[in-house]
Formats: structure tokens, sequence, C-alpha cells
């Protein structure tokens, strides 16, 4: 389970910030933080465009929309013939560009899970939209529009959600960056690579949180089943106990025993989840390519192993503690 | 629509919350003591706490204009606010823009609907503890009681004003939150000194960015029933969180 969510959360995550890349740009800027008071999630003025075109080493600038659909999904807005500029443009693998203002573009993978190609109608913000083109996945988003479009629908004309931009020579995205920033104090500005190191689970406090309570939750998953497992064992076990007692057996040696047969089963536990984690993998490929991405997070393996250990070591010290306290005539006649 | 404010997740911690009365108390007092118009920002917020005692709702005209500073260009957005307290603590609103960026916005408990009348589409968000955040800068100014502004804000009275024909004081409001300072640097509120409504507020951001928000024909507790602040029923309603 801890791998499971963790490779989840690490390959929504990776798969995010490779897009982000995939877009070609240098820098990314994003709006102050004012979406509660201005009640909207594209709160940027496109009139910002020419002011970052003539920025010094600034080559190329474009802005996109984002509509978040509910869940993991969103609807980005392009201006297809300048996104394409910024980022050598998407590689159709069915399909082609945008032809209508009701056509759309969905990756392959958002294609495969809602079972669409080309020629398809899909409904999304309560229009019915045609995909025109199917494309490699690696850029900006899943599912794209006409930017214009967008924004006539969202009544948000001349408004943007971010705004990219490239630089003459990547080394000078940095210095543009920090000009930008005394510039424009309150804007979020980045070059891709920031905002792509953004995108990890450290970065996100939430994740991090979550997968915290999931480490919490499997220890106590793991100590109630292997305390259940191994109480079970020693109520069967009874009479050997006793026997082993009889014959001399010390508490330590008793104890040992059980231990060892937990380590055992944590240890095969450990090893079942790692394989299972692949089989989580093939499943998610399959049925919710667009949706969840699980990676594997070969770093998180020892760190699961030695949550399962400790987790069933100490679910079998009630159980030890029980089987060192039998009498040894009492165990001898237990039926 | 994303409800945090940008990635410090501002209203994570409550906005207005740890500041008890004795504080305003204290403001308060603090005013009477220190300026010659000390006297003056107390019957302020004296004549706002009776204000809202009494306030049940509020109709407007509204004026929203954008001012990107660094390009120095305004876009303005035009349409109608309505205003009603449906319990003690409740106020629910809707807004309504006209025009090409037609939109509407209404907030009713913890669920806050967009409506895009082109796509005839309500999005629907629960913004839980931001709630009051929402309500207090959206409505900043309606039926809100002096102590309440004494409580988030550094309230710095600047004089009456003759705004849009009418007399006015100039509060100016810096967020006493230093997580919400970093967002909104602060607030100018010009109140009505006949309707003890705003007339306009003005929400400066860091940058020098501003949102300027213009109340006319303001009616105070006309008749308003619930249904008046209900968004399309035949709209497509979508549920975002």
């Amino acid at each position: 389970m801890i791998l499971t969510l963790v490779g989840i959360s690490y390959g929504t995550l990776d798969e995010a910030a490779r897009r982000a890349r995939g877009v070609g740009a240098d820098i990314v800027v994003r709006p102050p933080a004012t979406s509660l008071i201005a009640a909207s999630s594209s709160p940027m003025n496109a009139g910002l465009l020419p002011f970052f075109m003539k920025q010094p080493h600034v080559t190329f600038a474009t802005g996109t929309m984002i509509q978040p659909l509910g869940g993991f999904d969103s609807l980005s807005g392009i201006d297809l013939s300048q996104f394409n500029q910024l980022s050598g443009g998407f590689r159709f693998l069915r399909g082609g560009p945008f032809q209508n203002d009701d056509d759309v573009i969905v990756d392959e993978y958002y294609a495969k899970e809602k079972n669409l190609d080309v020629g398809s109608t899909i409904i999304l913000m309560n229009q019915r939209w045609r995909v025109s083109g199917i494309f490699e996945s690696g850029k900006l988003a899943r599912i794209c529009a006409k930017l214009d479009v967008l924004q006539t629908l969202t009544g948000s004309p001349r408004k943007v959600s971010q705004i990219y931009l490239k630089v003459d020579d990547p080394p000078h995205a940095q210095s543009v960056v920090n000009d930008l920033r005394d510039k424009m104090p309150g804007y979020f500005i980045y070059t891709m690579e920031e905002f792509a190191s953004l995108l990890t689970i450290s970065s996100v406090g939430l994740l991090r949180n979550f997968i915290g309570v999931v480490i919490g939750i499997a220890v106590i998953v793991g100590f109630l089943v292997v305390s259940m497992a191994m109480y079970t064992a020693v109520l069967e076990r009874t009479r050997e106990i006793g026997i082993l007692k009889a014959l001399g057996a010390s508490s330590g040696y008793i104890l040992s025993l059980l231990f060892r047969e937990t380590l055992c089963i944590a240890i095969i536990g450990t090893v079942v989840g790692i394989i299972m984690t692949y089989g989580t993998q093939w499943l998610m490929m399959h049925a919710v390519p667009a949706t969840l991405t699980q990676e594997t997070v070969y770093e998180w393996w020892p760190i699961a192993g030695a949550i399962s250990v400790v987790g069933a070591l100490l679910g079998a010290i009630l159980p030890g503690w029980k089987a060192v306290k039998q009498d040894v005539i009492q165990a001898l006649s237990y039926e | 629509m994303t409800v945090p404010l940008g990635r410090s997740n501002v209203a994570r911690r409550s906005f207005f919350s740890g500041v008890g009365p004795q504080i305003c108390v204290v403001a308060l007092c603090g005013f009477t003591a220190t300026t010659s118009r000390a006297q003056s920002t107390a019957e302020i917020f004296s004549r706002l706490d009776q204000a809202a005692r009494s306030f049940i709702g509020a109709t407007a005209a509204i004026r929203v204009t954008t001012h990107t500073r660094i390009i120095d260009e305004d876009e303005t957005q035009v349409g109608t606010i309505a205003v009603r307290r449906y319990s003690h603590n409740g106020i629910q609103f809707l807004i309504s823009f006209t025009g090409p960026d037609a939109q509407a916005i209404a907030l009713r408990g913890q669920t806050l609907q967009v409506y895009y009348p082109k796509a005839n589409t309500v999005r629907e968000y629960d913004i839980g503890k931001y709630k009051d955040l929402a309500q207090k800068l959206i409505l900043l100014g309606f039926g809100m009681p002096g102590r309440e502004l004494a409580e988030s804000y550094e309230v710095s009275n600047l004089g009456d004003e003759r705004v849009q024909s009418q007399d006015s004081v100039h509060l100016q409001l810096t967020p006493r939150a230093q997580d919400v300072l970093r967002q909104l640097s602060r607030v100018d509120l010009w109140i009505s000194l006949k309707t003890n409504c705003p007339i306009q507020q003005k929400f400066y951001l860091p940058g020098g960015d501003y949102r300027l928000a213009s109340f006319s024909d303001v009616k105070v507790n006309p008749p308003l029933p619930a249904s008046a602040l209900d968004l399309p029923k035949g709209a497509k309603r979508e549920r975002m969180n």
C-alpha cells in the first residue's frame, strides 16, 4: 500500500513536471495570489504579452488558460500557432490540429482512458466538443482547446492563467527571471527548471502529509494484522510451546522463535508488496493512464521494508508475551 | 478557480482568528488616545457596529476596475451585487457581471458558485474554511461591524472625502496577519456616511496592481427574497472539489 501510494504521488508529480518541461519554454509567469478576490482562475491580463516581448533576451511569449474540469482533469486553452512556435509543435498520432471552434485535441493517454478517437465527441464544460487530433503525451496538458473559445466561454476575454517565455539563450533565463521579479513583485516567476523542481513531494505540503498518514495507517494495519496472526499462532501452538518449555526452552528461545517467524512474514510480505506494485502499475497504465501515473520508487523499497518489519515486530510483542507467560502444565493439557 | 491564495496557502491559517474583542477595545482606545481623528474613527466604528446590527441586505450596481501596473492598463467589469444576511453570522451574495465578460459569482454557506452564462454552467467549489475570508474580502464594509474591521486590520482614518457625489469616510486598512499582508498590501475603503455601506473598495497587491470596486445606487435592506440570489436553475452544475 505504501509503495503504491508513494509511487502514485511521485508518478503524478513527475508526469506534471515532464509535461511542463515539454512546453519548451524557459520561463513561466503566474499571477499574484488574487484568486479569491478576483474569483477567477485566469486573472492575468493578456496585454502583458507585448510587455514581455520587449524584455531583454526574451524572444517569445504566449499565454494559456487552464480550466479545471473536476478531479484530475483540466482543459487548457492555447493559441496553437503560438504554442507550436514555443514547443516545436504537437506530434499528432492521429488526426490533426483544431479546425473548428468546437474542436479539441487530446493526448494519447486521455484518448485511451476515455476511449476517444478522431471524430469522437466529448462533453466538457457543458459543451459538445469534437476530437480533431490525438497527440503524443508530454506537452502542457492532456486536453487542449482554442484559447479564444475558452476565453469567450468563461467570460474572460483577454485573460490567461499563465504566460510562458522563451529566451534567446537558456543560460539567460535566470537573469531574465531576476529582472522580472524586480519589475513585477507579487507575480510568481520561475525558470522552467525551478518550476519543475517545485513539483516534488517535499514541495507539496499536502502530499507530504498524505504520505505521512499512509505510513501511519500502514504501521497500524501491519501491527494489528501481525498481532492477530501471531496471537492465533500462539493459541494454536499452546501445546507445542508447553512441550518446549517442559524440555527446558528459555523464554528468550520462545520469543526468538516467534520474532524470527514474524520477521520472515514481514520480509515475505515486503517482497510480495513490491511485486504487487508492478501489478497496480500495469493496472493503472491500462485502466486510468491519463488520471493516475504510478512510478517505481526504488528508494522507498527499504523504507517500506523497515516500516513493515517494525510494524510486524511491534505486533508480535503481545502474543510473544502470552507465549512466554504460559504455564507449562496448563499448556501441556491444552486441547 | 483555485481556492488557496497562492503557494503559501495564506488562508490555511484563519485570517480573522485569534484576536478577541479585547484587542478591539485596545485598538479603539489607541485611536482615542493618539490623534485628533481618533474620536471620529471610534464614531465610525460605533456607527458601523450599529448599522451592522440592523443590516439584513443590500443591492447595488458594481463596477470593478483591475489595474495592471507594469503595463498601466485597466480592465473594467460592470454588473450588480446583492447581499443578504440569512442568519446571525451568515451572509450570502450574488455578483453578476454583464457584457463580454459576463459571469456571476455567488456565495452561500461554504459553497462558492461561479456561473458562466455562455457555457450555461455553474461551477461549485466547497471553500470550507476560506468562506470567512471570501466573505470578508468581497463584502468588506457590507454589514460588517467596526470591531471586525479592527480585528483584522490596522485601521487608519484618512478623513472625509466626497466620492461619486456622496460624503464618505476614507479608511485605510492594513491586514494584521503577516501571511495575508504578503498577498495584499492594503485595502482602501470608502464608507458612505449616508448608507454606512462601501462606496469603493480598493485592494492593493504587493506589486502595485490593484482592484477597485465601486458601488452605486446602493439600497440598504431592500425587500430581497433568497431566490433573488439564486443562479439560473437550468444551468448545468459541476462540483469541482
